[in-house]
C-alpha cells in the first residue's frame, strides 16, 4: 500500500496526526507530491522531521511542489514570476539553507503505471479537478503512458475514472490509400489526494493499492497541540 | 472562400515563389503560414521579405525562434550527432547573413493564430517543437485541437503533409468520491488536424513542394503538390557554400536534418 | 550459390580474384569456416590495414601471411592451403610467379551470367558468385582507418544511406567496419543495385574506453568525394566526453556490480 499526500505547507501538526495515522496502516511507500514550504507554519522543524524519520517510520519520496517553484523562483533558481506579496512570508517561513534541499527533489516519479506529481505532467501549477476537461486528463496520461495520475494542486480530494474511450480517425496522404485508425484506451485515473496542512483541523491523504487499484481517502482531525 | 496554409519554406525562395504562383492559379484569397522561414536554404532573406510584402499572417517556427534567440533549441530535438552538427552549420550560416530587421520580423511573430473556429501552429498550439504525427494517439491529437477551442488545427513542422480527421469519439468518465457521484458519456466532436507539408525543405521522398488548401465552402481540404526548379535552389545551396549534402538530400526530397526519433518528445525548455 | 572446392583442401596457393562485390571474401570464410584449423590468409593487393583481413578474423582463428614475401608465401603453401585474395584491380598478368614446387589454383569468383572476362582466361576454376556484373570497373578505391572511434548509431545509418545512394558520388561497392555506441562492432557491406547488408561481428563489447580493433572503410566508385564522406563520418562520431558518459550509463544498466563481500571472496 501506498500512501500519497500533499500540502503539508510547514504544518507540522497535521504531518504529525497523518504519520500517527499511517502507523496503522500497512504502508510500505510514503510519497509526499510537493508543497512541503508553505505559509501554514515554519518550515525548519518540518524539514526536520521529514529528513529524519524516527525508528520505524518510513522516509518519504517527495518531488517539488508549487511553493517549492515559488520558491526556487524567490531565489533566481528557476525562470518564471514568483507572486510578489507571498515573497516576504515565505522567506521567513523557510529556514536558510534549505535551497539545496529544495533544488534536489525532483519533478514527479512514475512507478509501476502510476505518475505521481504536484500538479500535472507538464507543471506543478496545473490544477486538475473533476471539472478539467476529460480529454486533456487523458491526455496527460497517454502522454505519459499512465493508468493512474496523482496530483495535489487542488487541494480536495477527487477520483476521476475514464473508461470505454474509444476514438476513429482516418488519415489522408499524398501517397497511401486512406488510413482508419481506432484508438480504444484501456481505463485511467486521475486521483486527487487532497491537502494534509491547508485546511486547519483536517488532514487529508490518500491510501492507494497497487497491486488492485483501490483508492482510500484518509480524513484525519487533529488539534493544535 | 478558399485559404492557402503553407509552411517550413527554410529560405528556398523558387519553391516559395512556385507555391505563391500555384495558390493564385488555384483561386486561393487568403494565406497562412505556419513559420520557420529560414534555416538550411540560400535565400532568408529574400524569403521572408517576400512573405512581408505579402502581408501573409505567419506564426513563429522553431527556425525563427532560434535565429532570435540564438542557437538553444534543446539539444535532445536532434535525432542523431550528425543532424545536430549540420543543424548548427545551417544555423550559423544564417544567422551571419540575416538582416537586422528581419530577425526582429522573426522575433515578433506569434506562436498561434486563429481565425474563426481554424488555428493555425507551427508543431502544436501548445509547443512549436511537438510534432504531430499522423500515428500520434487520436485522443492525445485531439486534445491539441479542442485545447485551442479549434475544429481545425493547421501545423507543420513534420514536413509530411496529411489530414486526419478525429471522427467522433466517445468516453465515459466516472465521478468516485465526491458528492456527485455520477457518471457521464461524452462524445467528443468531430476535429481535423491538418498538417500542411514543406515548400522548401520536403521530406515526401520527392523535390516538390507541398502545402494546403481549405475551401471553406464545402469544408474541402485539397494536398497540393507543386513542380519547381529545385535543381536552382541546389545550385544556389552551393554557391552559397552551404554543405552540398544538403542541396543532395532537397534533390531526393529528404529533409536536410531528419526528424527527431521520438517525435511525441516535447523540448521542456 | 558459390562452389565449393573438394574437400579437405590441399596445402597450396589458392589466388582468389574476381570483380569487386563478387563474394571473393565471402568464398574464403565459406572455406576458413568448413576448414578452421590449418589455413593462411594473406591480401596483397590490399596497403596498409585490411577490412577484409579484420571481418575473416572475426569469423574464425585464421593464420595471417605478409603476402607480399613471396618465399614467406611458398613457405606456408607447403604446408596448408593459403588463400590470396586478389583486388579487381589487380593486373592478373603481372604477378608473380611461385616455385613449382607450390601447386597454385587460380580461382575466379564471378557474378551469375558473366560469359567473358579476363578472369575467365586466367582462371583454373570458376565459382558463380554474387550481384550482377559490373559493365566498367570503379576507377577508385578510397579507405580510411576509422580504429578508436565510435559512432553515433542513427548517424551512422543516415551516412550510410547517403553513401549508398549516391550523396558523395557514384559508388559501385562499400564496406566498412564499424565501432557502435553501445559497443558493439558492425560489419556494413553494400553493392550497387543491392541492399546493403548489415551484420554484428562476435567482438566483445568495449564499454570503457575506445575500442583497440581494427575499423575502417573502403569505397569503390566513380568521382567519390572523399572530404565529404570524412565530414560527415567525423560528425558522426563521440566525442570523449560524450563517449565516456554513455559508457558510464551502461556500465550503470548491466549487471548489479558485486558487493563489497562477493567482491572479497
Amino acid at each position: 500500500m501506498w500512501a500519497i499526500l500533499t500540502g503539508i505547507e510547514g504544518n507540522l501538526a497535521a504531518y504529525e496526526a497523518v504519520i500517527a495515522d499511517l502507523r496503522r496502516q500497512p504502508v510500505e511507500d510514503l510519497y509526499i507530491l510537493g508543497d512541503v514550504l508553505g505559509l501554514q507554519g515554519p518550515v525548519g522543524p518540518l524539514l526536520e522531521r521529514l529528513t529524519h524519520p524516527q525508528a520505524g517510520e518510513l522516509t518519504p519520496q517527495i518531488c517539488s511542489g508549487f511553493w517549492e517553484e515559488q520558491y526556487l523562483q524567490m531565489l533566481g533558481w528557476m525562470g518564471g514570476e514568483p507572486r510578489r506579496e507571498w515573497v516576504e512570508p515565505l522567506m521567513a517561513a523557510v529556514p536558510e539553507g534549505a535551497v539545496a534541499w529544495v533544488r534536489s527533489l525532483p519533478f514527479g516519479f512514475f512507478e509501476l503505471d502510476c505518475l505521481l506529481v504536484h500538479g500535472s505532467s507538464q507543471g506543478v501549477g496545473d490544477e486538475l479537478t473533476p471539472a478539467t476537461p476529460p480529454w486533456e486528463l487523458l491526455d496527460y496520461l497517454v502522454r505519459m503512458d499512465a493508468h493512474y495520475l496523482f496530483t495535489g494542486r487542488w487541494g480536495k480530494p477527487f477520483h476521476v475514472e475514464l473508461a470505454e474511450s474509444e476514438i476513429t480517425a482516418e488519415v489522408i496522404t499524398l501517397d497511401q490509400p486512406p488510413l482508419s485508425q481506432q484508438a480504444r484506451l484501456s481505463e485511467r485515473h486521475v486521483i486527487g489526494v487532497g491537502t494534509v496542512g491547508r485546511i486547519p483541523g483536517e488532514a487529508h491523504y490518500g491510501l492507494f493499492n497497487p497491486g488492485t487499484g483501490k483508492m482510500v481517502f484518509k480524513s484525519v482531525a487533529y488539534g493544535n497541540p | 472562400m478558399k485559404i492557402a496554409v503553407l509552411s517550413c519554406i527554410h529560405g528556398n525562395f523558387e519553391a516559395l515563389n512556385a507555391v505563391l504562383r500555384d495558390l493564385d492559379h488555384q483561386g486561393a484569397e487568403e494565406i497562412y503560414c505556419l513559420g520557420d522561414l529560414v534555416g538550411y536554404g540560400p535565400h532568408p532573406n529574400a524569403v521572408v521579405e517576400m512573405i512581408r510584402s505579402l502581408d501573409i499572417p505567419t506564426c513563429q517556427g522553431c527556425w525563427d525562434e532560434d535565429i532570435v534567440e540564438g542557437l538553444n533549441a534543446c539539444e535532445c530535438s536532434y535525432p542523431s550527432l550528425l543532424a545536430e552538427a549540420r543543424g548548427k552549420l545551417a544555423h550559423e550560416w544564417t544567422n551571419a547573413r540575416i538582416h537586422e530587421e528581419v530577425r526582429d520580423y522573426l522575433a515578433q511573430l506569434p506562436l498561434t493564430l486563429k481565425r474563426d473556429d481554424l488555428c493555425f501552429a507551427h508543431g502544436s498550439p501548445q509547443n512549436q517543437h511537438e510534432y504531430l504525427m499522423p500515428e500520434m494517439n487520436a485522443f492525445a491529437a485531439l486534445e491539441r485541437v479542442l485545447a485551442v477551442d479549434a475544429r481545425i488545427l493547421f501545423c507543420g513542422h513534420t514536413h509530411v503533409p496529411y489530414v486526419r480527421t478525429l471522427e467522433a469519439g466517445t468516453m465515459t468518465v466516472r465521478l468516485h468520491h465526491t458528492p456527485d457521484q455520477r457518471e457521464q458519456a461524452f462524445t467528443t466532436p468531430l476535429r481535423r488536424i491538418v498538417n500542411v507539408g514543406s515548400v522548401g525543405e520536403p521530406r515526401h521522398g520527392r523535390p516538390n513542394a507541398t502545402y494546403v488548401i481549405y475551401d471553406t465552402d464545402g469544408d474541402q481540404i485539397t494536398l497540393r503538390e507543386v513542380e519547381y526548379d529545385y535543381e536552382k535552389t541546389c545550385a544556389a545551396i552551393i554557391d552559397q557554400g552551404l554543405p552540398p549534402i544538403f542541396a543532395w538530400r532537397l534533390a531526393q526530397g529528404l529533409e536536410f536534418a531528419e526528424r527527431a526519433d521520438d517525435p511525441s518528445h516535447v523540448c521542456e525548455r | 550459390m558459390p562452389k565449393t572446392l573438394p574437400h579437405p583442401p590441399q596445402p597450396g596457393l589458392y589466388l582468389v580474384a574476381g570483380p569487386p562485390g563478387g563474394g571473393k571474401t565471402h568464398w574464403i570464410r565459406e572455406q576458413l569456416l568448413t576448414h578452421p584449423q590449418g589455413s593462411a590468409y594473406g591480401s596483397p593487393s590490399q596497403s596498409g590495414f585490411c577490412l577484409d583481413l579484420a571481418y575473416l578474423e572475426s569469423q574464425t582463428p585464421i593464420q595471417t601471411i605478409d603476402a607480399a614475401q613471396l618465399v614467406e608465401v611458398a613457405y606456408w603453401a607447403q604446408q596448408r592451403p593459403v588463400y590470396l585474395e586478389l583486388g579487381f584491380h589487380v593486373d592478373l598478368a603481372a604477378l608473380p610467379s611461385f616455385p613449382e614446387v607450390v601447386p597454385c589454383s587460380r580461382i575466379a569468383i564471378l557474378p551469375p551470367g558473366v560469359a567473358l572476362s579476363e578472369w575467365h582466361s586466367w582462371a583454373d576454376d570458376l565459382v558463380v558468385g554474387m550481384g550482377p556484373m559490373v559493365p566498367q570497373l570503379p576507377n577508385q578505391v578510397q579507405k580510411s582507418s576509422l580504429t578508436g572511434e565510435v559512432f553515433d548509431p542513427a548517424s551512422l545509418d543516415v551516412v550510410w544511406h547517403e553513401l549508398t545512394h549516391g550523396a558523395y558520388g557514384r559508388v559501385q561497392r562499400a564496406k566498412g567496419l564499424f565501432n557502435l555506441a553501445d559497443g558493439s562492432t558492425f560489419w556494413f557491406s553494400f553493392n550497387a543495385g543491392q541492399p546493403s547488408h548489415f551484420e554484428e561481428l562476435p567482438r566483445p563489447r568495449c564499454l570503457t574506453g575506445r575500442p583497440a580493433g581494427l575499423s575502417g572503410i573502403e569505397v569503390m566508385g566513380w568521382d567519390v568525394d572523399a572530404g565529404a564522406i570524412a565530414a560527415s563520418l567525423t560528425a558522426s562520431c563521440l566525442s570523449d566526453e560524450l563517449l565516456h558518459h554513455h559508457q558510464a550509463q551502461l556500465r550503470d544498466a548491466q549487471e548489479p556490480v558485486a558487493t563489497l563481500s562477493e567482491s572479497i571472496l
